[in-house]
């Protein structure tokens, strides 16, 4: 070695530039930043004060009562861009709090807001010293690296009335601060420091602005108690789970162990930090709020100010998980399907309290949350099993209130009988055998309607189990045989040939080929099944009619072959659809086809035909199914679609009724024909479309 | 005795069907083919010790994706199939499926070279399908499995608790909604699966069918 120089990293202006107003990304966020640095330093009180901030020379102030820095701390701690002061797990200021601030990182993009930044600091440890560091960043655009600048920190006589703290002056703002970043700055300050803990760590920030007081008085209102169900789940440091719902008055209505939670997951821990989740649901109508005192608009509002699930890690929220359109739980996705049961953001407040867990959970350097680590996926799936368990509990709750329902409504009923009964007897002698009878005509006719009724949700519950019977079992009744028989007739379709050669054809191909079609046949009929009852189906959406007529006549193809039934079709122009349920449009289809297969039994016909033609009068879609077999004959037009009618023996004289029900369900009408052109009957159903 | 596939020997095929007659059933197709036909009798270890023995024994497979009904096995085919994939082992799933088992199968399918209906299945397709299988794993994968990355839109998300995503891929066919659960996307990924957002993903395009599509590496798109 001849001679050995030093060298060392160096930074251009422009990182700072980068570094700061990339990582951050709005000046809520960025002032937010300051204050966790007083939340750093202890302090119980941090005022945040906007001056002018809605034009380019606005300026904010960031005062604290914390610790204070020396000339050291400045130069070694604050000044330092990246190093983390904080030992995972370990509290580490004076109050035993844990440091939320991140690397100085977030503090530098905040400095940045204005054109210049003023830091005075007086600490606790030196009662009469303050410290002033100011920074102008144009000086930073004049130099080629960073560390040109050099920042003073002037030690001053500390004014005797001051007390220690830290204050941060930003002036010349770079960008002007609008009503809305306010009031999202006003809400995040209030949300920092867990407002909804019986247990505040007594740290209070500050905004000093109207928008401020308004959801300060806000957040003091604490609805909570207003709560119909507040869901209390916890997750210990072993990853058991615990749960349980407590009503309005404080009485638990469910518990749930680690089991009941974690049921689906085959009981494993839950690899996550320790965790408290509180969820406060409400059921915002006028009748549920007719007996408090607090009224349904005051807390429609509370939620919409404060609504979601916030997260608090050791005592101090990460953004944005429960700030306005975060739904990180997936809550309003899941409220679609059954709104009385589950909360969505709007009618619900919750906490996730995470205790330590820094290295499992580390939040993201842009601070936008947490880094989707396993853990972090753990802490969803967490929230969501114990959200989805309570819904399930309510929904037994819901099943027992109809079951009561329908109980007491036979007993309302019967008072209701007794009552009229008591007002005949009061009636003139003349008019009473009258009355009397009218009643009694009346109730024997209202007693056959019940009994109709009943039988039909009888029916309706007998065929549901015979389709769960087809279904549970369409795997072994024509899945495994089917699959015997046709994988050994293709053995002996090969052996046959091979050992018979040119007699083949003449002994065995003719049986071969029927057990070929036959098997063809019996194993649409496990398909079918499966098919219809895919829950998918049931899904609201965009579907197209002529698709599903397609689908359902492909499925539906080796029944009308076996049954000699051809098939023609007539489509409208265009792809007609609509929003509907592709199971309702199924329902529709197949019954209509099962009605014409029906008529076919009853009468011989030699060339067995349906014909499903669609056309389109403007926006209504009409949808035609008709057959050349017997027509409408035996019961009138009009008595086709009762539930119960059917000409044949073994008939459930459902079918028709589920198509008109059906089509009454998506806004339409149906209609039909004793004999069509073709001669046997023909049905219309007549759908509103959305679009061709 | 034996045939060579590919350019391997092959003398042994492994029958895994939970229903006794159908695995003997297809030992009839293994045995015209003249090779010994290993019908698994259950019930079976567990997948990896299962999927580690029989590729010690045998060289190629016939696997049901149903193996539950009968406590023959606590895994599904396509999950054995996949092992035996990692392994380097080539084997076909032989199996009718509804859309519900295609849901169940695609997050699987990236592993699972030949899919084929009983029905379908005699001697020759099935040594076409091992010839498949065993190029597949040599890395010579036919055009329907080869993948690319490629644009995923969001239609829509089912709310219940088996969570689907209605998605299409505008670069395979701009018109075909497929549905896939939702935990098929990778955790990091899900937060992003919602109406209307752009996702990548790299796809098998040249799939002629849904059920043979599979996807891997999503991202979310910026």
């Amino acid at each position: 070695v001849e001679e050995q120089m030093n060298g060392r990293f160096r930074f251009a202006p422009d990182i700072l530039r980068r570094l700061g107003e990339e990582l951050n990304p709005s000046p809520d966020q960025s002032i937010v930043e300051l204050v966790k640095n007083a939340y750093d330093a202890d302090a119980h009180t941090c005022r945040v004060e906007l001056t002018n901030v809605d034009q380019l020379s606005g300026s904010v102030r960031v005062s604290d009562d914390g610790e204070g820095m020396n000339a050291d701390d400045i130069e070694s701690g604050w000044l330092v861009l990246g190093r983390s002061p904080k030992t995972p797990g370990q509290p580490s200021t004076r109050l035993g709090r844990h440091p939320a601030g991140s690397k100085g990182l977030g503090r530098l993009a905040a400095l940045r807001m204005g054109s210049r930044a003023r830091l005075t600091t007086r600490p606790r440890r030196e009662p009469t010293a303050e410290y002033v560091l100011s920074i102008d960043w144009h000086e930073f655009d004049e130099v080629k690296v960073v560390d040109e600048v050099v920042l003073p920190i002037e030690r001053r006589q500390r004014p005797p009335s001051a007390e220690h703290g830290t204050e941060i002056l930003l002036e010349d703002l770079r960008h002007p601060v609008n009503r809305g970043d306010v009031r999202k700055l006003a809400r995040s300050l209030i949300l920092l420091a867990d407002p909804f803990s019986a247990d505040p760590s007594g740290f209070r920030p500050v905004l000093a602005a109207r928008e401020f007081k308004d959801l300060e008085r806000f957040v003091e209102s604490r609805y909570f108690a207003d709560a119909d169900y507040h869901l209390v789940a916890k997750l210990d440091s072993a990853g058991r789970a615990s749960a349980r719902v407590v009503d309005f008055k404080g009485e638990e209505l469910f518990g749930a162990a680690h089991s009941d939670l974690a049921a689906k997951r085959d009981n494993q821990p839950y690899r996550c930090p320790a965790i408290e989740f509180d969820l406060w649901v409400f059921i915002l109508t006028a009748t549920a709020f007719q007996l408090r005192t607090s009224t349904l608009t005051e807390v429609r509002d509370w939620l919409r100010a404060f609504g979601g699930v916030h997260v608090y890690q050791n005592g101090i929220r990460v953004a944005p998980y429960g700030n306005p359109g975060n739904d990180w739980l997936d809550m309003n996705l899941r409220r679609v399907r059954s709104p009385e049961e589950r909360p969505g953001t709007n009618t619900s407040i919750g906490r996730v309290s995470i205790t330590g867990g820094e290295e499992e959970l580390p939040q993201k350097t842009d601070r936008s949350g947490f880094i989707e680590t396993p853990a972090f996926g753990e802490l969803r799936t967490f929230a969501q099993d114990a959200m989805e368990w309570m819904a399930r509990r309510r929904m037994e709750l819901a099943d027992a209130r109809r079951a009561q329902e329908r109980a007491e409504s036979r007993q309302r009923a019967r008072q209701a009988s007794r009552g009229i009964e008591a007002a005949i007897s009061k009636a003139p002698a003349s008019a009473r055998k009258e009355i009397e009878q009218a009643f009694g005509a009346y109730e024997r006719s209202r007693d056959r309607e019940v009994s109709q009724l009943r039988k039909e949700v009888q029916l309706y519950r007998t065929l549901s189990t015979a389709g769960i019977t087809a279904a549970t079992f369409a795997h072994e009744s024509s899945g495994n045989p089917i699959k015997v028989i046709t994988l050994s007739i293709r053995t002996i379709e090969r052996r046959g040939k091979q050992e018979l050669g040119s007699r083949y054809q003449q002994i065995l191909e003719a049986p071969v080929c029927a057990i070929l079609h036959a098997t063809d046949s019996l194993s649409v009929l496990g398909t079918a099944t499966l098919s219809l009852i895919d829950h998918q189906k049931r899904r609201l959406g965009r579907v197209s009619i002529h698709d599903v007529v397609k689908e359902v006549l492909k499925m539906f193809e080796p029944f009308l072959a076996g049954r000699e039934v051809s098939t023609s079709t007539e489509w409208a122009d265009g792809h007609p659809y609509l929003r509907a349920s592709q199971a309702a449009l199924e329902s529709i289809v197949t019954n209509l086809l099962n009605n014409s297969l029906a008529a076919f039994e009853r009468k011989s016909v030699a060339k067995r035909a349906i014909r499903i033609r669609t056309d389109l009068k403007d926006t209504v879609l009409v949808l035609s199914v008709a057959d050349n077999g017997p027509g409408i004959e035996g019961i009138a037009v009009a008595d086709i679609w009762l539930p119960g009618e059917t000409t044949r023996p073994n008939g459930t004289g459902l079918g028709l009724t589920i198509v008109r029900d059906t089509v009454r369900d998506l806004g339409g009408r149906v209609d039909a024909l004793s004999h069509s052109d073709l001669g046997g009957a023909e049905i219309l159903v007549e759908l509103p479309i959305l679009g061709r | 005795m034996g045939l060579q596939v590919a350019g391997l020997a092959v003398d042994r095929i492994d029958i895994v069907d939970d229903e006794p007659t159908v695995r003997l059933a297809y030992a009839e197709h293994v045995r015209d083919l003249r090779l010994e036909p290993v019908p698994e009798a259950g019930p079976l270890a567990s997948l990896e010790e299962f999927a580690g023995e029989a590729a010690k024994r045998t060289q190629g497979a016939v696997c049901d994706y149903q193996l539950g009904a009968r406590n023959y096995a606590p895994f599904h085919g396509a999950a054995l199939v996949a092992a035996w994939y990692e392994l380097g082992y080539p084997a076909l799933l032989c199996t009718k499926w509804e859309q519900a088992v295609i849901d169940e199968m695609r997050r699987f399918r990236p592993r699972i070279p030949v899919l084929i209906k009983p029905s379908e299945l005699d001697p020759d397709r099935l040594v076409a399908g091992l010839e498949v299988c065993i190029r597949e794993l040599r890395g010579e994968r036919t055009s329907s499995r080869r993948v690319w990355r490629t644009l995923v839109r969001v239609e829509d998300v089912s709310p219940d608790r088996n969570m689907r995503a209605y998605v299409v891929l505008p670069a395979w066919d701009n018109e075909r909604v497929v549905r896939i659960p939702v935990t098929d996307i990778p955790e990091a990924v899900r937060p992003a699966v919602k109406p209307d957002a752009r996702l990548y993903a790299w796809v098998n395009l040249g799939a002629e069918t849904n059920e043979e599509l599979f996807f891997d590496r999503w991202e979310v798109a910026e």
